[in-house]
């Protein structure tokens, strides 16, 4: 700390161990998110003080690396409270001679690390290229009764079944789980019943590569029947997940953030259906890959959005929404920010005029050609934050002259469509542009522009 | 009961002395050695601490004192629970100073080595960081922010987790 004066100047700093014992007060999240951010001393400060304190990291993809990592978490695993552990690459087996118990340790590394690591809080895991299979990994991983994140990036194989996850059950202070599954081998991939034990869960995340197969996929009635029991969840996000239990969100009425993807245009995605209605404190909501929005089931999830009174910020990628009809853009006036990525939006703005409670616009890959042949003056005149990302817009930068409040303007593009050197004129407001062209010669800046003030 | 106890004098850097039982004094490490060394009849001389600084660090010391000796006497447990809130009360009209009292009373007691002291004051700062953002707490404590925007972004999301 500089000082804890109002007269900081007149005094100095306070010693490093003051500093740290001030610090050790403090709960782990707030140590590693807040505090280094302040100066750089604080950063330095905690990054050279003791293991307990320091975020372990390692990659392991040779023998000696990883007989190294258990050696020193032998000695300092007790005071370890969270652990970044990548085995990124396959093992390059020593020499006939040098194999030992240590080699056999370490084809069975995922068993001995929880082992040594007792008192652990936080955990990232990433096996993706392992030599361990999911199923090993995560039985290991049930002796680590303290942990409240979780964050596994891993591969399966054949062997997955309904009992794979089982072994997380047992983690029961856990808050937080994320979990991704690369090179799914065959089969479905099964969310094990059991894990509707984790009430303490506020946040879950569950992905699947897009490569997926069609078949390889959240098994559909163990998914919805899971996180319909996860009563205290704040924050979800399904990637490559596919449920179509009802009311999978019937119960989640403390969820403020809600991410779903399905895997490309032939996949409907999540459905999530009304009962989205009943998370009646949602804010966020992001939609990826979803076609036929304007099905029957999804109309009527997409109506009931509107009686979402807290929802502010929606982000749509890759949803079909050209059969929507401008009535149906009907949200709640708490809806502040939109972002629209890859859209079939042929009704566009003309849709989006009645929402004018939007301060942030965004799109990306949008047509917005026709523009200034409807009426969005007075649309235009509430938004304070617009982005344009490969997004042309006609007759710009003239289209937007009524944006008069108008305070950032980002446009990012393979094509050099647009000419900002009217912007000052027209939009005089404006504090913050950001101007890339990815087209730009080599030479010149791919950044063209990145000025505040203009 | 003991007879009257011993008293000692220090003074501070300028210029006040305090008359204060050795009891007193001895909660401080750095004082007690002194008095070993030159014995309690001497005048200690603390220049490193500030006379309103040295009265704050003796009155927590009395107090500390007496919360220990009634610990010693009572007799029943709920006594027990009874006399950490009252010590803790006191705690609380004790701290309510400001930063800049605070920052010196935080290096008196390290410098007198009052462990207990020190505990407090650093206590009393964590809570007053935490629940603060890193913005906050700069304006709060008058810290200057030397990252580069770039420097910032990095540590952040080297910090991040997956979920935020």
């Amino acid at each position: 700390m500089h000082s804890v004066s109002k007269t900081s100047k007149h005094h100095p700093s306070l010693p490093g161990d003051i500093l740290l014992q001030v610090f050790s007060q403090l709960d782990f999240e707030t140590r590693r998110q807040v505090l280094p951010v302040v100066c750089k001393r604080w950063r330095d400060e905690l990054a050279g003080a003791s293991p307990a304190w320091q975020i372990m990291k390692f990659q392991a993809g040779k023998f000696d690396e990883y007989h190294k990592i258990i050696r020193w978490l032998k000695q300092h695993g007790d005071a370890a409270l969270e652990l970044d552990a990548a085995f990124s690459r396959y093992p390059e087996q020593p020499e006939p001679e040098v194999q030992s118990r240590s080699w056999t340790q370490y084809l069975h590394g995922a068993n001995i690390l929880p082992a040594l690591l007792p008192n652990l809080q936080h955990l990232k895991l990433s096996c993706e290229k392992s030599f361990m299979v999911a199923e090993r990994d995560l039985f290991s991983l049930q002796i680590l009764t303290g942990l409240q994140k979780l964050r596994l990036v891993i591969a399966s194989d054949a062997s997955w079944n309904v009992d794979t996850l089982s072994p997380l059950e047992h983690l029961t202070a856990l808050q937080q789980l994320y979990m991704e599954v690369k090179d799914l081998g065959s089969g479905p991939m099964f969310l094990a019943p059991g894990l509707s034990k984790l009430t303490l869960l506020t946040s879950l995340s569950l992905r699947q590569a897009l490569s997926q197969q069609p078949d390889h996929i959240y098994d559909p009635y163990h998914a919805g029947g899971v996180i319909a029991c996860l009563t205290g969840l704040q924050q979800l996000s399904l990637l490559g997940v596919i449920d179509r239990i009802p009311n999978a969100f019937s119960n989640l009425q403390h969820l403020r953030t809600l991410t779903v993807g399905g895997h490309g245009e032939e996949w409907p995605g999540f459905s999530v259906q009304p009962s989205i209605s009943s998370c009646r404190k949602l804010e966020y909501l992001e939609l990826q890959y979803f076609t036929a929005v304007a099905e029957a089931g999804w109309l009527d999830a997409w109506s009931a959005l509107s009686g979402l009174q807290s929802l502010s910020d929606i982000f749509l990628e890759s949803v079909d929404l050209d059969e929507l009809a401008s009535s149906e853009w009907a949200f709640g006036s708490s809806l502040t920010y939109l972002r629209i990525g890859s859209g079939y939006l042929e009704n566009f703005p003309e849709a989006l005029i009645s929402l004018t409670s939007i301060r942030d616009l965004g799109f990306d890959m949008t047509n917005l050609e026709n523009m200034l042949e409807l009426p969005v003056g007075p649309y235009l005149q509430h938004l304070t934050s617009l982005d344009l990302c490969d997004t042309k817009l006609a007759a710009f930068p003239e289209a937007l002259s009524q944006a008069s409040k108008l305070k950032r303007l980002c446009l990012f593009n393979d094509e050099d469509w647009f000419d900002i050197s009217r912007l000052e004129a027209i939009l005089p407001k404006l504090c913050v542009v950001d101007v890339i062209q990815v087209n730009s010669e080599p030479e010149e800046a791919a950044v063209i522009d990145s000025a505040q003030g203009i | 009961m003991a007879g009257k106890a011993v008293e000692v004098k220090l003074y501070s850097c300028d210029g006040e002395d305090f008359r204060v039982p050795s009891t007193v004094a001895s909660r401080s490490e750095t004082v007690k050695n002194m008095l070993e060394d030159t014995g309690e009849e001497d005048a200690v001389p603390l220049p490193n601490v500030h006379g309103r600084t040295l009265s704050l660090v003796l009155d927590f010391c009395k107090r500390l004192v007496q919360y220990e000796k009634d610990l010693q006497d009572i007799t029943e447990d709920f006594q027990h629970g009874q006399l950490d809130d009252e010590f803790n009360a006191w705690k609380q009209d004790f701290l309510d100073i400001d930063q800049a009292v605070l920052y010196e009373l935080i290096m008196a007691a390290n410098f007198l080595n009052v462990a207990e002291l020190l505990d407090l004051c650093c206590k009393e700062v964590a809570r007053l960081i935490k629940g603060k953002s890193p913005e906050e707490i700069r304006a709060y404590f008058h810290i200057k922010n030397d990252f580069t925007p770039q420097e910032e972004e990095e540590v952040r999301r080297e910090n991040q987790w997956a979920f935020e």
